[in-house]
């Protein structure tokens, strides 16, 4: 077996080629990495919103989306009475009646955007206990809470849905009384208003869901079979987390194409790499034939070549990392629903190491054995 | 190490495979175990045969009163998921008022008992729910999904109590026999 100090000094022998090949890993680590850091924040994101312990009564029929979704208000009333195992703190149990909005509002300075408005009393607090009011407070009449992370959402500064500042929905000023933290789940992107200010200002007379949360999520089962006794109030109850599942299929295809197109990168570098080590292994043939004259076998020589690629390409999956820490870690991401942080953790770390890894090991392997094919003869009078 | 790729990229579609058709199951909520034995209060319930001429939901629900004895007939439809799971309920849709979906010319529709092409108002007139209840008259805690030929799209002929709380607008039945046919 060759030692590993001849793999790396061999490195060096060009440090062009070199540079090329940490930096085309680089690249392309840096991208798996983002892929994966995008598909495991936006699954993260949609999971942590949906609780097993809630349930969601929607409008027969809209199933697939709460906004569509049209609920007499006498339901809520109907279904705190007559479905067991609802949460209960002092006297009080956790049913929440919720307007779900998407609007265009008009900031401070002019600009319009399209906002997630959530319309909401303070049972809300009760049903999503991961809501915590960071400063100001709740919002009452004419009042709005803006979540944390909606300034992202909207595509604006953190500045212009700051404490004391307004929006302007339908005509109608609010302003900004609190802002609001949900960790990991896509309320934060929303902007909450009271459900009495959103029923005029949407012109609805329905509310768009009722959610209740219960003590044990196996008594879903009675939630459900509510609905399906009192076919009369038109509803359907969904589980908050399958809600979030089914959202979280629904947007696959964007998490397939970052996939794609990592693939496609990757790809188009493992091609170069193997061109460019075609054309570097190929003025080493003599070499490698010397080697074999002296007693080296062709596998220890292929290991040897192939140690070369992968640690040139661990390198630059070292950089590519670095700079995914630097560039991408903690970055929040808006999508049409909320928006997700990118968390550089141990799964995607582990990613960038194997894609550095398998760009090495797949890009060494066809030039490393072209270059160590021929016949010892033919290859010791090679030039 | 050749081998590794093509082995990787095998197990990735192989497991994806599984993913597509564990979700397709739970969409079209096909069974994915066999259900357990019913009790001896569904059995009773499903081997009895129904008694009198069965009604059409949308004209029996005007007339019947809570404690009134009926019988009706309909297919298993009227929901995307008609049947309540762990318990002796089911959705009763009236063919006369409602189409399922498997029955219109074209229509590829996963789950065609959700009758999602008819309006709102006619799946509410032409809807019923049916349950098998204890003594104290709540429903049993045991689903019956496959269960003596009960099925998404099963015709059923159902005879029973009209229950309390029942109006013209909302029809439950308290089921005292039941026949599923083809």
């Amino acid at each position: 077996m060759l030692p590993l100090t001849y793999a790396v000094r061999n490195l060096f022998r060009s440090k062009g080629r070199l540079l090329q090949t940490i930096g085309g890993s680089a690249l392309v680590v840096l991208l798996v990495m983002a892929a994966v850091a995008i598909n495991s924040g936006m699954k993260r994101v949609l999971s942590a919103s949906g609780s097993p312990h809630n349930v969601i009564l929607v409008g027969a029929g809209s199933e697939e989306s709460i906004q569509r979704s049209e609920v007499s208000e006498a339901a809520a009333g109907i279904a705190e009475a007559a479905v067991p195992g609802i949460t209960e703190a002092l006297g009080v149990r956790a049913v929440s009646t919720e307007i779900h909005y998407m609007a265009p509002v008009d900031l401070a300075d002019g600009k319009r955007v399209q906002a997630l408005m959530r319309g909401v009393t303070p049972q809300a607090l009760r049903v999503h206990p991961e809501v915590r009011i960071a400063e100001g407070k709740f919002p009452g009449a004419g009042e709005v809470a803006v979540g944390r992370l909606a300034w992202r959402k909207l595509g604006i500064t953190a500045e212009s849905l700051k404490l004391g500042s307004f929006i302007v929905l339908d005509g109608q000023k609010l302003a900004i009384s609190g802002i609001f933290s949900a960790p990991g789940t896509v309320l934060e992107s929303e902007l909450w208003a009271t459900l009495s200010d959103l029923r005029v200002l949407a012109k609805r007379d329905t509310v768009s869901c009722v959610t209740l949360r219960l003590s044990d999520p196996a008594d879903f089962v009675e939630a459900d079979l509510f609905a399906k006794q009192r076919l009369d109030l038109e509803l359907s109850a969904l589980r908050e987390s399958d809600y979030y599942a089914r959202l979280s299929s629904f947007f696959q295809p964007l998490r397939a194409m970052t996939w794609i197109t990592a693939a496609l990168i990757g790809a188009g570098a493992i091609f170069g790499g193997i061109n460019t080590l075609y054309a570097a292994f190929a003025s080493r043939v003599r070499e490698m034939a010397t080697l074999q004259a002296i007693g080296f076998g062709r596998g220890s020589l292929l290991a040897s070549l192939v140690q070369e690629s992968v640690l040139a390409c661990l390198c630059g999956a070292l950089f590519g990392s670095v700079i995914a820490i630097v560039l991408l870690d903690g970055v929040a991401v808006p999508f049409s629903i909320g928006t997700f942080t990118m968390e550089i953790g141990p799964e995607v770390a582990v990613a960038g190491i194997v894609t550095g890894f398998l760009l090495g090991l797949v890009g060494a392997i066809p030039p490393a054995i072209r270059c160590l094919k021929p016949a010892l003869p033919v290859a010791l009078r090679s030039t | 190490m050749k081998a590794i790729v093509p082995i990787a990229l095998a197990t990735c579609l192989l497991a994806s495979c599984g993913e597509k058709k564990e979700a397709a199951a739970a969409s079209s909520g096909s069974p994915t175990a066999a259900p357990a034995a019913p009790s001896a209060e569904v059995t009773k319930v499903t081997s009895t045969a129904p008694s009198g001429t069965a009604q059409a939901i949308h004209t029996v629900r005007t007339t019947a009163k809570p404690g009134d004895t009926i019988t009706i007939s309909g297919k298993i439809m009227g929901n995307a998921s008609p049947f309540v799971e762990g318990r002796a309920v089911f959705i009763l849709g009236d063919p006369e008022l409602l189409t399922s979906c498997d029955e219109i010319p074209g229509d590829k529709c996963d789950t065609p008992w959700d009758v999602c092409c008819e309006p709102a108002e006619e799946k509410k007139q032409g809807t019923a729910t049916v349950q098998i209840v204890d003594a104290e008259g709540r429903p049993l805690k045991e689903g019956v999904k496959g269960v003596a030929g009960l099925d998404h799209l099963a015709k059923v002929t159902v005879t029973g109590k009209v229950a309390e709380g029942s109006s013209a607008d909302l029809l439950v039945v308290n089921a005292t026999a039941i026949q599923a046919g083809k």
